[in-house]
Order: C-alpha cells, then sequence, then structure tokens
C-alpha cells in the first residue's frame, strides 16, 4: 500500500482530485450495507470464534513454539505450490508493472493487455487489495515475530493458496495476452496455453500424490482410522467426548472430519516435547492415555469427561487391556476403541 | 504448413483436458479407498452400552475382503466359554451381526450383576477380540 501510494505521488501529482471516486470504491450502497449486515450478524448471531478475547490472547505475540517461527521461503514455495507461486510472483511483477505504465499514461500496453477502464485509482486499488492480501499473509507465515503472531505459520501458510492463485491469474494472463493479440493462429494460442496450464495441473496432481498416496502402508492405515471414526460418528452421542493419539495413530488429523464435535474436540494426546513445563500446558491428555490407571489420569477422566479412547492397537494399549474400567469395543489390525466404563458416573 | 483450429474446438479440447485430468485423480482417489478398505477386518460391537441387554451385547464382523472368510467366533462371560461358533463364513464385502440367543441371554442378566463379555474372532489371518464389562 505504501509503496502503491508513493507511485501515486511520483506519477500523479493531482492525486487529490480523485479521492472522491476513491472513497466511492469504499463507501457507498452496497459496502455499506454489507457492513451492518456483518456487525449485526456478529452482535445477534455468532461471533467467529477468532475474535472472542482468549482466541486472540492466544494468537497474539511473541511466537513462543517453534512451529510459530515462520517458514522459509522454500517451505512456503512447497506448500502454495511450485507452479502457482512461480505465476504469483510474475502476477506480483505484472501488476506492478501495469499500474506504472498505465500511471505514465502509456497507450501501448493498454492496447495489448486491451485494458479499458482508465481511472487510475481504481488500477491502483485492484492492484495494492490483491497485492496486500499476498504480501500481508506472505509475511504473517515467513516473518510472524515482526507483526507479533503467535500462530502455527504452517496453518497460516495455507491461505497463501488464494492470493497466490488470484495472483497466477495475473500471471498467466500477462504471458498469453500479448499472444492473443499478436498472433491470429489460435492452435499456437492453445499451445502456448497448453505450455502453461499442463505443467500446473501435472505440479498439482503430483504434489497430491506426494502428500500422501506415496506410501502404500499408510495410507492402507488411514483408511482404518477413517473406519474407526465413522463407527463412533455412527456410534456415539455427541455429547460424549473422545480423546485420540498423536503420536502413533496414522492420519489421525482427518479424525476431525467425522468427530469435530466442538473447537478443541476430539482431545489429542500430543507429542511429548508439547507436556514440557515450559509451555504450561494441560497434561491430562497425555496421562489418561500413558497412564490410565493413576489417581492423576482417574481425575483427569472426571474433568474432561472422556468415555472413548482410539488408540493405535499395539502402542500405549496394552494397559487398558489389562484394566477392568475400560472396554474394548472396536478392533482392527491398527485401530482399537476404548470405553471407560462407568463414564457416565462423572456428568 | 498453417494450423487452423477452430475456436470452440480449442476451448473443447482444453476442456476435455481438464476434465480428464480431473477424473484421473478421482478415479485414482476412489481405486486407492477401495483397495486399502479391502486389506482388514473390522470386529466391534452395535453399540456402546455397558446395560445387560440383547443390543448392548450385539456385535459384527465386517468382512471388507474381496473373498469370502471363515472364521471361528467364542464368546466368554469372565473368561469361560458360553458359546462358539465355528466354520462361520462371511461373503466377500459384507457385515454379519452376531447377538446371543435369548435364553442365554436372559439366564446371564439374570445370573450376574457385573461380569465381563468378550467376543474373540479367529481364522488363519487374524486373531482379534473385544470385550465390555457390564454392570
Amino acid at each position: 500500500m505504501i509503496l502503491i501510494g508513493l507511485l501515486v505521488k511520483l506519477t500523479q501529482p493531482k492525486v487529490d482530485l480523485e479521492l472522491k471516486s476513491f472513497l466511492k470504491i469504499f463507501v457507498n450502497k452496497k459496502t455499506i450495507t454489507t457492513g451492518i449486515v456483518v456487525i449485526i450478524w456478529f452482535i445477534l448471531l455468532r461471533l467467529p470464534s477468532y475474535l472472542n478475547l482468549s482466541a486472540i490472547e492466544t494468537a497474539v505475540g511473541s511466537p513462543s513454539k517453534s512451529t510459530r517461527i515462520g517458514l522459509t521461503v522454500n517451505n512456503l514455495i512447497s506448500s502454495t505450490g511450485p507452479w502457482r507461486f512461480f505465476y504469483s510472483i510474475i502476477g506480483i511483477l505484472f501488476l506492478l508493472f501495469i499500474t506504472w505504465f498505465i500511471l505514465k499514461k502509456n497507450k501501448k500496453i493498454k492496447f495489448n493487455y486491451q485494458i479499458k477502464k482508465t481511472s487510475p485509482i481504481e488500477i491502483l486499488v485492484a492492484t495494492s487489495i490483491t497485492l496486500g492480501w499476498f504480501l500481508m499473509i506472505f509475511l504473517m507465515s515467513n516473518q510472524p515475530g515482526l507483526l507479533k503472531i503467535d500462530i502455527i505459520s504452517g496453518r497460516i501458510a495455507n491461505y497463501l493458496t488464494y492470493p497466490a492463485a488470484v495472483l497466477a491469474g495475473f500471471g498467466v494472463f500477462a504471458i498469453i495476452q500479448p499472444f492473443l493479440i499478436k498472433i491470429k493462429n489460435q492452435a499456437l494460442i492453445l499451445i502456448v496455453f497448453s505450455l502453461i496450464f499442463i505443467p500446473g495441473v501435472i505440479s498439482g496432481l503430483s504434489d497430491l500424490s506426494e502428500s500422501y498416496l506415496e506410501k502404500r502402508e499408510k495410507f492402507d492405515k488411514t483408511v482404518e482410522t477413517f473406519r474407526a471414526s465413522e463407527y463412533l460418528y455412527q456410534t456415539v452421542p455427541e455429547k460424549d467426548k473422545i480423546l485420540k493419539d498423536h503420536i502413533y495413530l496414522t492420519g489421525d488429523t482427518w479424525i476431525k472430519n467425522f468427530l469435530m464435535r466442538g473447537y478443541e474436540e476430539p482431545l489429542s494426546r500430543s507429542l511429548m516435547k508439547r507436556y514440557d513445563p515450559i509451555n504450561n500446558r494441560e497434561t491430562c491428555t497425555r496421562d489418561m492415555v500413558a497412564i490410565p490407571e493413576s489417581e492423576i489420569a482417574e481425575k483427569c477422566f472426571a474433568e474432561t469427561e472422556v468415555r472413548f479412547i482410539i488408540l493405535r492397537n499395539g502402542y500405549d494399549t496394552k494397559k487398558f487391556e489389562e484394566s477392568a474400567n475400560f472396554s474394548k469395543i472396536f478392533h482392527t489390525r491398527e485401530v482399537i476403541i476404548f470405553e471407560k466404563n462407568h463414564a457416565n458416573n462423572y456428568k | 504448413m498453417q494450423i487452423t483450429i477452430n475456436k470452440n474446438l480449442a476451448i473443447l479440447i482444453s476442456l476435455i483436458f481438464l476434465f480428464s485430468a480431473m477424473y484421473f485423480l478421482y478415479w485414482k482417489g476412489e481405486t486407492d479407498l477401495k483397495r486399502a478398505s479391502e486389506k482388514f477386518t473390522v470386529l466391534a460391537f452395535e453399540n456402546a452400552s455397558l446395560d445387560c441387554n440383547k443390543n448392548s451385547l450385539k456385535f459384527f464382523i465386517e468382512n471388507n475382503l474381496p473373498r469370502e472368510k471363515e472364521y471361528e467366533i467364542l464368546i466368554l462371560i469372565n473368561q469361560e466359554k458360553v458359546a462358539s461358533h465355528s466354520n462361520f463364513k462371511i461373503p466377500a464385502r459384507t457385515t454379519r451381526f452376531i447377538e446371543l440367543e435369548s435364553v442365554l441371554l436372559d439366564k446371564i442378566c439374570q445370573e450376574q450383576a457385573n461380569f465381563k463379555f468378550e467376543a474373540e474372532v479367529k481364522n488363519k489371518e487374524i486373531k482379534e477380540n473385544i470385550y465390555k464389562f457390564i454392570n
């Protein structure tokens, strides 16, 4: 935004005259109506979970964990997709380039890219919103410390996909449009388009396949986790709490697809390093799996009202199998579900 | 040589390419899921209730394998065998529910207030069990 503002100052000394048309973009019947509807929605219907005070307190501050200190550019390229990222960079360059030439009133560029809207303010707003969206998420995931953001960087990086996709559209347009104007041979245009588009499709598909399907065995195990989750979804009332094991269960994150009955559900026994006293986090999810027969765990079961525990077969299951306090209600070669006997007495 | 392609044909070719890629992805995912599902057997209770009644003690064997399988089923109360089925055949990709005979169920529920009900299923490839502490 600052860069764009400077561009305006340099090239359009009389920009103040266009302030009115600039304001019109933001202050008009449509935006005011939308704003009022959103505010009414937040006040009367539901405040989004990310706007409540505890969520804000959790998300704001210096990065507190290694997973929140930012991703490298290479990580970001890989999570956004190399093809999309490459063309989004071309899109950024193109938008800056085109803004500059439009402000300079370059007719050739306007003709080549068939730009009919010539109001510099409109071009600037369109450019700055898209670039601002991309750059802000890029900074949030690459340099969260600068912005005092304490959220898992990988999670923020997922949202880079959207502005990157919009910018990649501009990038592809930047390359194809001169051909469309100058070359009348449609076969050639199709070839140019295919040369850009096919690597994108291949890159996307191979990303998908590499993310999971490359390890056949892992995929097979995940399907068993799916089946166990589906079983609980069909069998267990919504009020009953569920605890899953993140350490050994394969594809346990997908359990949320079936059993996310609240923001923090199902509960999860996390990696051991997460329970380091320095992190000052609850330890019940660890104790209920590791020492289910202990007094500590018993208190945890009472506090959390956990009734079902999903574990990987053979991993921390022995103590449950030896106990008369747990029933084994589901069994496959990979996944076992235990039920805490008398769990209803806690309620 | 000048190659000319009609604009609509060009769009059609592009769409065919796009949908072929998407359909391939869909087909690959479905096939992988099907293959993965065919590799395991599920043994589970029909519901999570711990009361002594017909539905609570009803369990099922889900044979996801692409062929018929034969199982040996043992039903134990407090680790003592009360019923069994040998050569229990389940066709490919089929689920079979198993429940205690009414007479036996009534007897168990009347005679015992707390007990461990266990179902054990085995064949050459698997040996799995599930159990409930009924009260």
